[in-house]
């Protein structure tokens, strides 16, 4: 800590005065100013700058966490009928109540959404910073930046070839896969411990239905609601599954169900969802979709 | 003469904010004095109950614009504290350096405002200058100006980025120059001197019956930092003095918060020199148990705490903020009375006002 300064009354002035004087000549003689001239020059924005989002359409699968997570409610889901990917839900923003958290971008299971270092938004009309989800849409954004997350390559399990054989769960060297019993549909069904996984690919060679496949996943930080079943409310309509965008759902038919049909034949059994809790991104959606209360997720907005 | 009071605010340029300073003068004298705040509420209190733990850091980011850093660091603090979270090493060492920086910029933004109530004009661009530095490191770190929304429950946003600790070590050497320059120009500047030494003397008893904390408390002989006596987060293993004087005059405040700012760049370098590999987030859970967190962290202003009571949601039942400016504005008339109306400026822009918080 420096001590306090006595200065004469000939310090007093000429003190500042030799401080102002070097800063004229250093910014006015030398000529190294400390502004820009604004919209001719710009400032280097670090690549981390929040700013306007882009929307990657084809990594985006619809599940809607963004809105979910979104502290102010800017985002809404808009229905698009789209040449190349059929009928889809994609997120649009309203930069006008935005407050450019990133935690939509943070949230994002796929890494869908990005923001970019655009910051020159203003607008004389409130509609024109009201992006729709094809006014983001910029899918080769995603190539250009580095990545926060990390992806790493995680065995994915395609429930309706999976025949229960048990084969993955001896080849896992690290045993993490758990041969789980599914009781409505009496079948057993692998569950993978994905953090112990080291993405050593035996289970995938030992599948004979090739039902588990490598897929890459970015981690996520997010603790996400689980969707948890009522067994005995499910219907087997299939709205859940249709409503899931990570195809996390399956349904099952049920042995033992089968009803005698007038003409002797028998009836087909009756299905239930089958989750796979792996796949599960917690948006939400089959809870809003079931019309009969047999999905409970705590914390999720109806 | 006749007694009468006057309204300094809530639209002054000396309030910073929207405040309202009654003060009552007779002649030229304050003879009393009365802060009133309550015309900046936002309800942020009530707005957090809605909102999951989560979504409530960048509402803690917004309660002061100048520190914004440490009230979302506070916010993460105390609901690590419910939710019995560890946070990795590196990313307690990341916060101290951010937090570190968003002190010098927030003296440094009190300076301009401060040296621009006095008069000195030059004082005000000169420090505004200069907290762009740190303004841009920050971004560079976090991704935002001013409301960052970097530090997460469990961690931090993001890792640094590659230059980040070259610039910062450099930005720490460039601002202890500048720091010899403002020292140049305002201790060495008659008119501050004679506007600041000796006014608006708070003395030792009041300021600690009345709450005070911060740079006005220990500008007034106390020495309480809770960086030093409380510590938190990795402050213990960190060389470094809490800045104390005996006066408790406006000049005082002035002397303790620059030195504040050479303590910082010290902080600043020893984190980034000591910052471990490793690890920056660990995922937090999304509900919190039932029970109560308390955070409490030393705020370029004064002492922040929160307090929180969950109930098994993923939302606060309740969400208690203490800002210290709303404590230390009430020692308000302890400063003024007995100094000329001329002085309410000077005294009342050494407390560094922030309404923000004042009134959540
Ligand atoms: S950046 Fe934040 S406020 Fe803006 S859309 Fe995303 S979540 Fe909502
Ligand atoms: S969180 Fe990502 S994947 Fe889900 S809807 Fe939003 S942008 Fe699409």
């Amino acid at each position: 800590m420096p001590a306090r300064k006595r200065l004469n009354s000939f310090g007093f002035v000429f003190r500042p005065m030799k401080r102002t004087g070097k800063q004229v000549w250093e910014s006015l003689i030398v000529g190294k100013p400390n502004t820009v001239l604004y919209p001719y020059h710009k400032l280097n924005l670090p690549p981390t700058y929040r700013g306007k989002h882009t929307l990657d359409f084809k990594k985006c699968i619809g599940c809607a966490n963004c809105v979910q997570i979104c502290p102010n409610d800017c985002m809404w889901m808009e229905k698009i009928e789209d040449p190349e990917l059929g009928k889809i839900e994609r997120p649009g923003i309203d930069m006008g109540r935005c407050l450019f958290c990133g935690l939509c971008v943070e949230v994002c299971p796929t890494v869908a959404l990005h923001e970019t270092v655009e910051f020159e938004l203003a607008s004389s009309d409130r509609g024109k910073i009201k992006f729709s989800a094809k006014e983001l849409r910029d899918d080769s954004y995603a190539d250009k930046v580095v990545e926060e997350r990390q992806k790493r390559a995680v065995p994915v399990l395609d429930l309706g070839k999976c025949t229960g054989c048990e084969k993955c769960a001896g080849e896992c060297p690290e045993m993490c896969i758990a041969m789980m019993p599914v009781e409505s549909v009496g079948k057993l069904k692998p569950e993978i411990a994905l953090p112990k996984c080291t993405a050593c690919e035996k289970c995938v060679v030992a599948c004979p239905e090739k039902a588990l496949t490598m897929k890459d996943m970015y981690e996520s930080y997010f603790e996400m609601p689980e969707p948890k079943f009522i067994l005995k409310n499910c219907t087997g309509c299939n709205a859940c599954a249709k409503a899931c965008p990570a195809d996390a759902i399956y349904m099952m038919e049920m042995p033992g169900t089968e009803r005698i049909l007038k003409d002797g034949k028998k009836s087909k059994p009756k299905k239930r969802a089958v989750f796979v809790l792996e796949k599960c991104v917690g948006c939400g959606k089959c809870f809003r979709a079931c019309k009969f209360q047999s999905i409970e997720m705590p914390g999720v907005k109806k | 003469m006749a007694e009468m009071w006057i309204n300094m605010g809530p639209q002054h340029p000396m309030t910073h904010g929207l405040w309202n300073l009654r003060i009552k003068v007779d002649g030229e004298t304050i003879t009393d004095a009365e802060p009133e705040v309550g015309y900046l509420h936002r309800g942020i209190e009530k707005l957090c109950e809605g909102k999951t733990y989560t979504q409530i850091i960048p509402l803690a980011d917004r309660l002061c614009y100048g520190s914004s850093m440490t009230w979302s660091h506070l916010y993460c603090l105390t609901v690590e504290d419910l939710m019995g979270v560890e946070v990795p090493e590196r990313a307690e060492y990341i916060r101290v350096a951010a937090i570190e920086m968003q002190r010098i910029a927030s003296h440094l933004m009190w300076l301009a405002a401060y040296a621009v109530d006095l008069g000195a004009m030059v004082g005000f661009i000169y420090t505004m200058r200069d907290r762009e530095v740190f303004i841009d490191l920050l971004q560079a770190l976090t991704g935002s100006r001013l409301t960052y929304n970097y530090p997460r429950i469990g961690g931090v946003a993001h890792d640094v980025p590659p230059d980040f600790e070259r610039d910062s070590l450099r930005a720490c050497d460039y601002m202890e120059k500048k720091l010899v320059e403002y020292e140049d120009l305002f201790d060495g500047s008659k008119i501050f001197m004679m506007r600041n030494v000796g006014v608006g003397k708070l003395r030792k008893e009041d300021a600690m019956n009345l709450g005070v904390t911060g740079p006005p408390l220990r500008a007034s002989g106390v020495n309480y930092d809770l960086r030093k006596d409380m510590s938190y987060s990795v402050y213990p293993e960190l060389d470094f003095q809490a800045c104390t004087l005996p006066d408790g005059d406006c000049y005082a405040r002035y002397r303790v918060r620059m030195d504040e700012m050479y303590e910082s760049c010290k902080i600043v370098r020893q984190a980034i020199q000591k910052m471990p590999k490793g690890k920056w987030r660990i995922v937090a859970p999304r509900n919190a148990p039932s029970g109560t967190g308390l955070g409490r962290v030393e705020d370029p202003r004064g002492e922040g705490m929160m307090y929180v009571v969950g109930d098994g949601t993923d939302k606060p039942y309740r969400l208690k903020i203490r800002s210290p400016i709303f404590v230390t504005v009430s020692a308000a008339k302890k400063m003024l009375v007995g100094y000329k109306v001329a002085d309410v400026v000077a005294i009342m822009g050494g407390l560094d006002m922030c309404i923000g918080e004042a009134d959540r």
